[in-house]
């Protein structure tokens, strides 16, 4: 394929589904901005946390054996996006970062981002979700239905991470079966 | 139930008064009646202010306003807002402020930009008005109601405005995107505000929302607008007879072809199944939209969709 890469191969949002999508998953427009998070959105080369919020929200340890249990944080409903933060590897190669609990003023009634927010709706590699930890330590899924969920570039996409965040001890926590 | 008494601002400079330079001091809030005067001269709005006098008469012409549950004020300029609010002798306290972003002319201010104190970030004069107005009005809803919602710099400046995110929507003037427009978001939100159990009118079709059923308010209609799409949305609404309901919502769900699950233990709401989630959560129950819908509601669905596993009360 054409622009394919260990860390992914370059789709659209939901651009790795076959089957009909239902019409949630349907793109929308204020979901496609980019430019309203320009200040908030975090290029994560060189070893960089993310700049937004300026205090970095460390996921409470008491969660962390359910990240690594499920690969993700469900038993506090919406509020696990106070420590979420979205990552794509965009068209260019670059991994960049959004705080999940960025507010989407123009998304009624939900003021949800979406990873294509970061991505204004482009083309990218991969993308999934980052929690960082006590101690240096940094979750990493691949739970994004626009870019994520392609057990075939995984393995790659987590090296690329963990090559980036060295400062860090990178986790994988992607659950696959 | 009771209705309630709801105070609405219109912050705007586009209202065209200069005719009633004479009775209007302009740097007050300008009561309902003048501006229903100025409405009945028939003096031009700009065509990209049609939505706003459309929504003011709509308003006005409400039985509520005529028996007295609405109070409208318009301000043509934010400044004004704030020096009505030191007011000492009228207290003001708005409910709801519906609030233009773009000026022509900022009296006082320079037209294009201010910068704060520590020239930390550079915003429009209306942006700096805003987040005055958010502070000093805390238990205020405020409707961002722009001609240019989708450029709105919110970007210079959205680390003051997120501490308010719950107080605000931002919403384009005339916006027909969702099946919704954004007059009859605002319409149907002072509606709710004043009578919570309440008929309103979207697309011409009536629908009635019962704040102990699962159709309780406008946003259910954007949750189900979300489910379903506008256009399966719009198709449906035309084949159904009036009113739209909680009964007709789960017949047009029951035609919904796509599933949701339910974890063996009913304590987890699953959109998308896979191999870890079968085994960790199944065996999966599998449950129709309709299903859903009558146990938990449109908000939870939605929800469900956006997070793709959610844990359920």
């Amino acid at each position: 394929m054409v622009n394919e890469k260990a860390y992914g191969s370059l789709i659209k949002p939901f651009g790795q589904y076959t089957e009909p999508l239902p019409p949630s998953k349907v793109l929308k427009e204020w979901h496609s901005i980019r430019d309203n998070f320009i200040n908030e959105i975090h290029n994560g080369k060189n070893d960089g946390a993310p700049k937004y919020p300026e205090i970095l929200q460390l996921i409470p340890d008491e969660l962390v054996s359910e990240l690594e249990e499920s690969g993700r944080i469900i038993s506090i409903g919406e509020r696990k996006k106070q420590y979420c933060y979205l990552w794509v590897i965009n068209k260019d190669d670059i991994i960049e970062i959004l705080w999940e609990n960025t507010q989407n003023e123009m998304h009624i009634p939900d003021k949800l981002v979406k990873h294509s927010n970061i991505t204004a709706a482009d083309l990218a590699y991969n993308g999934g979700e980052m929690y960082f930890a006590s101690n240096n330590r940094l979750f990493i899924n691949n739970a994004s239905d626009r870019y994520g969920l392609r057990r075939n570039f995984w393995n790659g996409a987590f090296e690329v991470i963990k090559k980036i965040y060295s400062k860090y001890k990178v986790i994988d926590i992607q659950k696959w079966e | 139930m009771a209705n309630k008494h709801i105070s609405i601002w219109i912050i705007d400079d586009s209202l065209p008064y200069q005719r009633f330079l004479n009775e209007i001091d302009d740097t007050l809030p300008i009561s309902a009646s003048q501006i229903g005067n100025i409405i009945n001269s028939g003096d031009g709005w700009p065509d990209e202010e049609q939505p706003l006098k459309d929504l003011t008469n709509l308003i006005l012409q409400s039985q509520y306003f005529i028996n007295g549950f609405i109070d409208l004020k318009w301000i043509l300029y934010p400044n004004f807002g704030i020096n009505a609010l030191k007011n000492e002798s009228e207290i003001y306290s708005p409910d709801l402020v519906i609030y233009d972003w773009e000026y022509k002319n900022y009296p006082g201010i320079a037209p294009e930009a201010t910068t704060d104190e520590n020239e930390k970030f550079i915003m429009p004069s209306s942006g700096k008005s805003l987040l005055m107005l958010l502070n000093q009005l805390q238990e205020s809803f405020f409707f961002i109601y722009s001609n240019r919602a989708a450029t709105i710099p919110i970007e210079l400046f959205k680390d003051k405005l997120d501490d308010y995110a719950k107080q605000f929507q931002v919403l384009p003037k005339g916006d027909n995107r969702l099946y919704l427009s954004a007059e009859e978001m605002i319409y149907n939100y002072i509606l709710l505000r004043i009578n919570n159990q309440e008929k309103i009118n979207i697309g011409g079709k009536e629908v009635v929302f019962d704040n102990s059923g699962m159709l309780r308010d406008y946003t259910d209609i954007l949750y189900l607008e979300n489910i379903l799409g506008k256009e399966y949305l719009k198709k449906k609404l035309g084949e159904v007879a009036d009113p739209f309901t909680d009964a007709v919502v789960s017949e047009i769900l029951k035609e919904f072809s796509f599933q949701l699950y339910l974890s063996a233990d009913k304590k987890i709401l699953i959109s998308e199944k896979d191999p870890f989630v079968e085994k960790k959560y199944g065996p999966l129950i599998t449950l129709s939209y309709k299903e859903a819908f009558n146990k938990y509601g449109l908000q939870i669905i939605n929800e469900a969709l956006n997070n793709t596993i959610i844990k359920i009360h």
